[in-house]
């Protein structure tokens, strides 16, 4: 026996490459080899385009969605180099797939013949070409295979034997290449809508999901919020620059810092939440705060922060500012006529206290006459004079008084006529247009007061300069006077001067008889110097309280927003509940216990009467027990409550001057919700889905009605059997075989029945 | 085997006149047939390559196709020795083979001679097989398989070549005696004698209802039959042809799908022979050097279709062995490509 047939011998191996055959046997079928060769690299090539699509596809789609999430919901930094270098590599990869394995010469060949025709006349010669040498019986029909080989070859056309075909995969191919150009070249929204709410809930409570611009536009600022914030932070630049006093210009500047951070999305809502309240706590308050008697509007809002308490501290600032310019516009007049004069006209029109300093120096460093001495000294007693004037004040007294009576009268006729009621609506516009003009002067009154005392010891001391027999009195008086003041620097300085004044006058009183305008002119020059210190401190005091109220009205401004992102990403949709509101005019005269109107924002609107997409997306009423909050986001649809609450609404109107507050709220809208109910379909009965069919359960009283019947076919299209045959094969040929020995049957009809029970013999199980 | 009239090619130009001279002689035999016989081209066909082969051949066919004037007709076309025997229930198996009786000699001397049946002959034309009875069937198995006959103690040699032609009808069952698988194994080819078409009877009834009914011409003797064999014999054969042979007739023992649901016993070796050699005749008819797998696809069927024994399954789903040949086939064809 010889060895046993190995593969190559049983034909079910490759055909070895020409160059490792016999160059005899290479030469005799040469053609037909060159035949195969020219066939295997175009099959090769074939197959390659034919196996790339698909996976291709794959690829174009991955990287189609990689661009889409990239955009919607953002991927880390420096993925774009590592999907980069992925695609390279799975190309490299495809490539390498697509051409292994390369098309074998025998199935080459024998595809070239079931194109010819030949039946295997070309694999039959190339693999006895390959295998057998000329030594053999067989030799002669071999090469009478290969001249019927050679001759098929020249005659065949590879191209028409093998022709190009499209590619399997080229329709997915092509819709994976139209995605990745609608994905690439399309500008999708940052702010998809679908993922929305989604992304708005995952902002909201914290999670670092997309990039900064999505999670700012997720978390529901629109595009003209950002560009207020952006405002914002350049006014508080200007703000933060014009403030002398360096803590409250370091905190406006950490305000600028937590609004521009908002705005670039580098914070979530909550972090943005726990900086501000933090800021708002750190305002500097350790200027010199005036002692001010609380006014009404600060005992409506207590809290140090809010826009009452702003407003207060601008008011009283407004007219501390405008008793000074006042008593300057007095001091003016009475002053020798002057550039000095003239400036300080300017400046007590303008309310400029940087203004007056200015002046003040000037004339502190002029060179003055006796004339002019004695006219400023004229001037100074007029300035003291001036803010001694309470006239302002007792006009806001008498408006309030007369406000006061009115209401009282109201309250105890149960009304006003009609003559009372304008009357009422009369003085209220007076007092808030007083207020407009000269501030709260009676949350004022002890700081003008204050300066008053110092302008009048002023005065007193310039005049005992002026007049030397009066310096011992002037001078006790100063003294008495200046140990008064209280503990402000003012004050102080006031004593020392006062005290100093006094005491060299007291000792040189005799002395100064002759050189009284020299000394005139020596306070004079101290006394101007200091007014211009006080001047320049309370403005940059006053600068700094604006400073601080600007700050504390942008990040007022800032928890609006931050408000207004947390309901939108509850809400989901675009545009807030109710639209835009009317421009915010000039506030309104308030009613009763309320302040005037003071948003210099719009007023929002009201809930619009169509129901926005902002409702629909409310968390529903009793469900949160049952669904988590994502789900209801998603669902959307609820009776849910109202959504135009405080704040929703989207600002009015660009903010005017000045910190105004938030305008009033629109009306909240009645909250609509459709949603299906629960087991909508079928209405009286239950229907359950089964895996073959549907079961339907019909509730109902016994009546005379129609009957359903219900028809099982399944049991009659399988029969009733219980037993399959395998198993009762054996009993039915045993009793069979007993029959066939007992009856006296012909032998063909045994053969029959024998035959029979072989045939339906169960075979053998399925080799494992 | 070569002999010594006609030595093995020893060219390929010798190869080459060989294959023309046959091509020619077959063509002939073709011709001389259908001037008798009306359609039935692959009936003729696989009983040509069967008679070249050495093989025997089972018609199965309703009555009245033809099946007998084709033989008969063959017979006539090879100038062979023709012999008819219908197949009875009574028939006795000494019917077939041949007695030995007691005679009278020359000198009054009695003897026992021998008295060879109607197999001694060279085609023999066994009708409707499956009527006889199974021993008379099994007398047959000897002189199909090794071409003798033992009667007593004496081996009576059959002439080469012997070809056995056995009919059966498809339709009647009663009284019939089916042929075991053994002797089912024994016939080269099955083949299946169809219903003319309407234009085959159109020209059966203008071929035969007439005084002058055409007759085959002999255009190839017994001795050409047997060159023709042993030319075949020495085509050297692919081993990718035979892989497939071999891989179709282990498929249809269960290795293959369609074989392990449907069939209950597969081919035996002789099948792979028949494929082969059939394989080879074929291309070889064909004027092609080379046996192709397309020569096995297309003799699968005449080869495998007695051969294969189905199961209850297949019985129940009604699937015929063709449909199984096909699906062995196409799973093999699978194979093969990949």
């Amino acid at each position: 026996m010889g060895p046993p047939a190995t593969r190559m011998d049983r034909g079910t191996a490759e055909i070895p490459a020409p160059r490792s055959w016999e160059p005899h046997r290479r030469a005799a079928v040469a053609p037909v080899v060159a035949l195969i060769e020219r066939s295997r690299r175009r099959l090769w090539a074939q197959q390659a385009v034919a196996r790339l699509p698909v996976p291709l596809a794959w690829l174009v789609g991955a990287c189609a969605a990689v661009i889409v999430l990239a955009r919607v919901g953002g991927l880390p930094d420096g993925l774009d180099a590592w999907a980069f270098g992925a695609g390279a590599s799975a190309a490299v990869g495809l490539a390498v797939y697509a051409g292994w394995p390369r098309a074998g010469r025998l199935a080459t060949a024998r595809r070239i013949d079931e194109h010819a025709g030949s039946h295997d006349a070309l694999a039959t010669a190339l693999w006895f070409a390959a295998r057998q040498s000329a030594n053999e019986p067989a030799a002669p029909w071999r090469a009478v295979q290969a001249l019927a080989a050679n001759a098929l070859a020249a005659s065949v056309d590879c191209g028409r034997a093998l022709p190009w075909r499209a590619p399997h995969g080229i329709v997915k191919l092509g819709l994976a290449v139209g995605a990745l150009g609608a994905a690439w070249g399309s500008p999708l929204p940052a702010r998809a809508p679908w993922s929305r709410a989604m992304l708005a809930y995952a902002v909201a409570v914290g999670l670092p999901v997309g990039t900064p611009s999505v999670r700012v536009a997720a978390a529901g600022v629109d595009g003209r919020e950002l560009d207020l914030l952006r405002l914002d932070g350049r006014l508080l630049d200007d703000i933060a620059a014009q403030t002398p006093h360096a803590p409250t210009r370091r905190w406006v500047e950490d305000v600028r810092s937590l609004v521009d951070a908002v705005a670039a999305g580098r914070l979530d809502r909550r972090s943005a939440l726990d900086a501000l309240a933090t800021l708002e706590a750190q305002r500097p308050r350790d200027l010199a705060q005036p002692a001010q008697e609380p006014t009404r509007a600060q005992a409506a809002s207590s809290e140090p922060g809010t826009a009452d308490a702003g407003e207060a501290e601008r008011l009283q600032d407004l007219a501390l500012r405008s008793a000074i310019s006042r008593a300057a516009a007095a001091a003016a007049a009475a002053g020798p006529p002057s550039a000095e004069r003239d400036e300080l006209k300017q400046a007590a029109e303008a309310r400029d206290l940087a203004a007056l300093a200015k002046v003040a120096e000037r004339v502190a460093g002029k060179d003055l006459s006796d004339g002019e001495l004695e006219k400023w000294v004229r001037a100074v007693e007029k300035f003291a004079d001036a803010l001694a004037d309470r006239k302002i004040p007792e006009q806001f007294q008498a408006l309030a008084d007369r406000i006061r009576r009115l209401q009282e009268k109201r309250a105890a006729e149960g009304g006003l006529g009609h003559n009372d009621q304008e009357r009422l609506h009369q003085a209220r516009r007076e007092l808030d247009q007083l207020r407009r003009d000269q501030g709260d002067a009676q949350a004022a009154q002890r700081q003008v007061e204050r300066l008053e005392r110092q302008a009048r010891g002023a005065a007193d001391e310039l005049r005992r300069e002026r007049s030397p027999s009066a310096g011992a009195g002037s001078a006790a008086r100063a003294t008495d006077r200046g140990n008064q003041e209280g503990g402000s620097g003012a004050g102080a300085r006031g004593t020392e001067d006062g005290g100093g004044g006094a005491g060299d006058r007291s000792a040189s009183g005799g002395r100064h008889a002759g050189s009284g305008s020299d000394r005139g002119r020596a306070v004079l020059q101290r006394q101007m110097r200091a007014a211009a210190e006080e001047m320049r401190r309370e403005q940059g005091d006053q600068q700094s309280r604006q400073a601080g109220r600007m700050g504390e009205a942008r990040l007022r401004d800032l928890r609006d927003a931050l408000e207004r992102m947390a309901k939108r990403s509850g809400t989901g949709g675009d545009g807030g509940a109710g639209g835009d509101g009317g421009a915010g005019g000039d506030g309104g005269a308030g009613s009763d216990g309320e302040e005037p109107g003071k948003g210099t924002r719009g007023t929002a609107g009201a809930g619009g009467s169509v129901p926005s997409r902002a409702r629909r997306f409310a968390l529903g009423k009793g469900d949160l027990r049952d669904k988590s909050r994502m789900e209801l986001l998603r669902e959307g649809y609820g009776e849910g409550d109202a959504v135009a609450r405080s704040g929703a609404a989207p600002p009015g109107g660009k903010e005017g001057t000045g910190s105004g507050g938030a305008g009033t709220a629109g009306e909240a809208g009645a909250g609509s919700g459709s949603g299906d109910g629960p087991g909508t379909g079928n209405d009286g009965a239950d229907a359950k889905r089964t895996k073959t069919g549907q079961d339907t359960h019909l509730r109902g009283a016994q009546g005379a009605g129609p009957d359903v019947k219900k028809v099982f076919t399944d049991v009659a299209r399988k029969g009733f059997a219980r037993q399959g045959w395998r198993e009762v094969y054996g009993e039915y040929s045993e009793v069979a075989e007993e029959m066939l020995d007992k009856e006296a049957l012909p032998p063909g009809r045994r053969a029959l029945v024998r035959r029979y029970f072989e045939q339906i013999r169960p075979a053998p199980p399925a080799p494992l | 085997m070569p002999s010594a009239t006609h030595p093995a090619p020893a060219s390929a130009a010798d190869i080459e006149r060989e294959m023309l001279w046959m091509a020619e002689r077959l063509q002939a035999l073709r011709a001389e047939l259908r001037k008798v016989v009306v359609g039935q081209k692959d009936v003729i066909e696989g009983v040509i390559l069967a008679l070249c082969a050495g093989g025997h051949v089972l018609l199965e066919g309703v009555p009245g196709l033809g099946k007998t004037l084709l033989v008969r007709t063959l017979a006539q076309a090879v100038h062979l020795d023709f012999a008819r025997v219908q197949f009875t229930p009574d028939l006795m198996p000494s019917d077939i083979v041949g007695a030995t009786v007691l005679g009278e000699g020359a000198g009054g001397a009695r003897t026992f001679t021998f008295q060879p049946g109607p197999v001694f002959t060279h085609l023999l034309l066994a009708d409707e097989i499956n009527r006889a009875t199974p021993k008379t069937q099994s007398a047959l198995l000897e002189a199909m398989q090794e071409r003798s006959i033992t009667v007593g103690r004496q081996t009576h040699k059959l002439t080469a070549p012997f070809c056995v032609l056995a009919t059966q009808n498809p339709l009647e069952m009663e009284g019939t005696y089916p042929l075991p698988e053994a002797q089912l194994d024994r016939f080269l080819f099955k083949l299946h004698v169809p219903l003319p078409s309407p234009e085959e009877l159109h020209e059966i009834v203008a071929r035969t209802v007439r005084l002058d009914v055409a007759e085959s011409n002999p255009v190839l003797s017994g001795e050409d039959i047997l060159r023709i064999g042993r030319f075949a014999l020495g085509c050297p054969i692919a081993p990718f042809v035979t892989d497939f042979a071999v891989r179709l007739v282990h498929g249809s023992h269960g290795t293959l799908p369609p074989a392990h649901q449907y069939l209950r016993s597969g081919a035996s070796p002789r099948a792979v022979q028949a494929l082969v050699l059939g394989a080879r005749l074929r291309a070889l008819a064909d004027g092609r050097p080379q046996a192709s797998i397309d020569d096995v696809k297309a003799l699968a069927h005449p080869v495998l279709r007695h051969r294969l024994l189905l199961n209850f399954d297949a019985e129940a789903d009604g699937v015929r062995t063709d449909q199984v040949i096909d699906q062995l086939l196409a799973a093999v064809d699978r194979g093969t490509k990949n």
